[in-house]
């Protein structure tokens, strides 16, 4: 499928490091809806993660996977495509609601009761390993930020790659919750790809890196 | 993008085996291990009891700000950093310089929360109004570093990472230098349980200098440790115009993923060989040419294998020849900080022309075969080193180092 018009084609991820956009997507999803994002998952993913793997993985992991999936479809990227290409992916502030069942299940029953899942899967390397496991790709994952006010550093790091030529494109990912809330059934998260390529053309002048990428960021957004 | 050689300048440590390059240089070279009995809680019901832990956090002279109300982490990376610039001669110029920061902390936000959770167990547990500041934000702004940042983690690998943020940086004219590297202090209840749960961590309590025994035949896995290493990076032509000292030329970093498993490495070693065939070919090197392998060997049994048969491959018939040892035997594991203390092992190759033993090494597994250091250091020319590391999330990467 070809990318819609209001794509632009190209953009600069930093000064002098132009790219050309593959493909967006865009999850908004609440706490509520969760069960059923893993079905869809597993079903697109599934001979790369296993379902054990996807009832571990943390929140905003999800909303990343579903998000990656609504852009891989939406945009055609294949296989070969992404060959080359590495994953930056920043996951604001992973973990907290796991950190906090863990520390109250650890002052109750002690060392035995937690959980070896919230170290691969809740800290800032996670969603990056588990979205290059998904999509079988050999390029460097990198997690990058983690924090709010850092979602310039993505276009960064991901600008360094392909300026030196470490990757051909790449997937930068943005996830976090809306409101800074991450807990109760009314949190809402939400997770932004996109999909970037090297580009030949002369860098043009403009916006550069979040700015000039935030404004792909679709206004509708599934599921 | 320039392609003129990056150099490192400065460098600052805070580990167990010490807090200059100095002492960190005299523990490795002889074979001293920093592993103790994990003292500072209660650890009775932990599969592992044993860790790497740091207990010095020194202030750095010319840090005006309060030191003592500061975190942990943030005491250890103020001091590498501010140590590193010294050593380069650059932090009385900083001002005057865009000097970027790309440095590792992977569980900053985790660990805030644990030990609040500990430390004040009537306040609610991860609340965002006790929230605390970001790290990379906090340390720009009070050492004044004007140039591009950022947080990042491969897990074990981060440091590596840091390290080809920071030359692509350099390549690109982004900054007139870098500081790069990574701090991570993760002997804590929750991290030391949830390593021990994954069946990750050495259960020889009872022996914590003999603990960690990578490539040994009878390891059972790592031992945690602490601590913080930072560098600093300039182009060769910028480091030459000031009359700068170079530790060393990082030649290349090659990176790759595996893609087979959050923890688990892949046992066919295919992606960590091209991570390090990738820095070799970019360091303009065949693999005859390296002198010493600072190996990732974290004595996990299907690591270790896995990294030595990688190791084979990658030096043919020459891998009898090529001397490889994990400082990790003595340092324990850093974790986020390991392959930034681990490039320092390299570093100091060059200064002392001395290879760093693996301690431990009693027995080696034929299946990791490999012109190994075991238990004494070596003395010898090195003029190239490189150091692996592989992380979770299948991160794989290789540092190259030249002696300049």
């Amino acid at each position: 499928m070809e990318a819609p018009a209001s794509l632009p084609t190209v953009v600069n991820l930093a000064p002098g490091v132009p790219v050309r956009v593959a493909a967006v997507g865009r999850v908004i999803c609440p706490v509520s809806e969760i069960p059923s994002l893993r079905a869809p998952l597993q079903q697109f993913f599934g001979d790369k993660i296993s379902v054990s793997i996807l009832k571990q993985a943390d929140e905003l992991t999800l909303f990343s996977l579903a998000a990656l999936r609504s852009a891989i479809i939406q945009y055609g990227i294949t296989k070969e495509q992404q060959a080359g290409w590495g994953v930056a992916a920043n996951p604001c502030l992973p973990g907290r609601n796991r950190m906090k069942d863990s520390l109250e299940k650890y002052h109750a029953q002690g060392a035995w009761s937690v959980s070896p899942h919230y170290i691969p899967h809740c800290l800032l390397h996670s969603l990056s390993g588990l979205l290059s496991q998904a999509l079988g790709i050999n390029g460097p994952n990198m997690g990058i930020g983690g924090v709010p006010g850092t979602q310039e550093d993505v276009c960064l790091g991901m600008a360094s790659w392909i300026a030196g030529g470490d990757v051909t494109g790449g997937w930068m990912v943005w996830a976090n919750w809306r409101d800074d809330i991450s807990t109760g059934p009314n949190a809402i998260g939400e997770a932004f790809v996109v999909g970037v390529e090297s580009a030949n053309e002369r860098s043009s002048p403009g916006e550069t890196g979040w700015k000039a990428i935030s404004r792909l960021i679709p206004e509708a957004a599934t599921p | 993008m320039t392609k003129e050689p990056i150099w490192i300048t400065g460098a600052g440590v805070n580990v167990p085996h010490g807090v200059t390059v100095a002492e960190v240089a005299d523990g490795l070279l002889a074979g001293r291990s920093a592993i103790h009995r994990i003292d500072h809680f209660d650890v009775s019901n932990h599969p592992c009891q044993i860790g790497s832990r740091l207990t010095t956090f020194p202030k750095p002279d010319g840090w005006e700000g309060d030191f003592a109300s500061l975190i942990p982490v943030e005491q250890v990376a103020i001091w590498c950093i501010v140590s590193a610039l010294k050593n380069a001669g650059l932090w009385e110029s900083r001002h005057n310089l865009r000097i970027g920061l790309a440095f590792s902390s992977a569980g900053e936000f985790g660990l805030h929360w644990e030990r609040m959770g500990h430390m004040n167990p009537d306040i609610p547990a991860c609340e965002l109004a006790y929230d605390q500041r970001p790290l990379i934000a906090f340390l720009k702004q009070n050492l004044g570093l004007t140039g591009p940042s950022a947080t990042l983690s491969t897990a074990c690998s981060s440091g590596n990472y840091a390290l080809a943020q920071a030359k692509r940086w350099l390549e690109l004219g982004w900054c007139d230098a870098v500081v790069a590297g990574a701090a991570d202090l993760t002997l804590t209840p929750l991290v030391l349980a949830g390593f021990g749960n994954l069946r990750a961590l050495s259960r020889l309590n009872d022996d914590p200098q003999g603990a960690s025994r990578p490539f040994d035949k009878n390891r059972d896995g790592f031992v945690m440790g602490e601590g913080g290493t930072a560098f600093v990076l300039e182009p060769a032509s910028k480091a030459k115009a000031r009359s700068a000292v170079p530790l060393g030329e990082l030649m290349s970093v090659g990176l790759s993923s595996d893609a087979y498993h959050p923890v688990i490495p892949a046992p066919n070693p295919v992606q960590a060989i091209a991570a390090v065939q990738k820095a070799l070919t970019e360091a303009r090197l065949d693999a005859s040419a390296v002198h010493y392998v600072n190996a990732h060997g974290t004595a996990t049994p299907v690591g270790d294998t896995a990294e030595a048969k990688g190791l084979r491959e990658i030096f043919g018939e020459n891998y009898r020849n090529i001397p490889v040892s994990s400082t990790k035997s003595m340092s324990g594991h850093l974790i986020t900080a390991a392959s930034a203390f681990e490039a320092l092992a390299c570093l100091i190759t060059f200064e002392r022309q001395a290879i760093p033993p693996t301690i431990n090494l009693r027995e080696i597994d034929p299946e990791c075969d490999l012109c190994h250091v075991p238990l004494t250091a070596r003395e010898g020319r090195v003029d190239v080193a490189i150091s692996n590391s592989f992380g979770f999330g299948g991160s794989n990467s290789c540092a190259v180092f030249r002696r300049v």
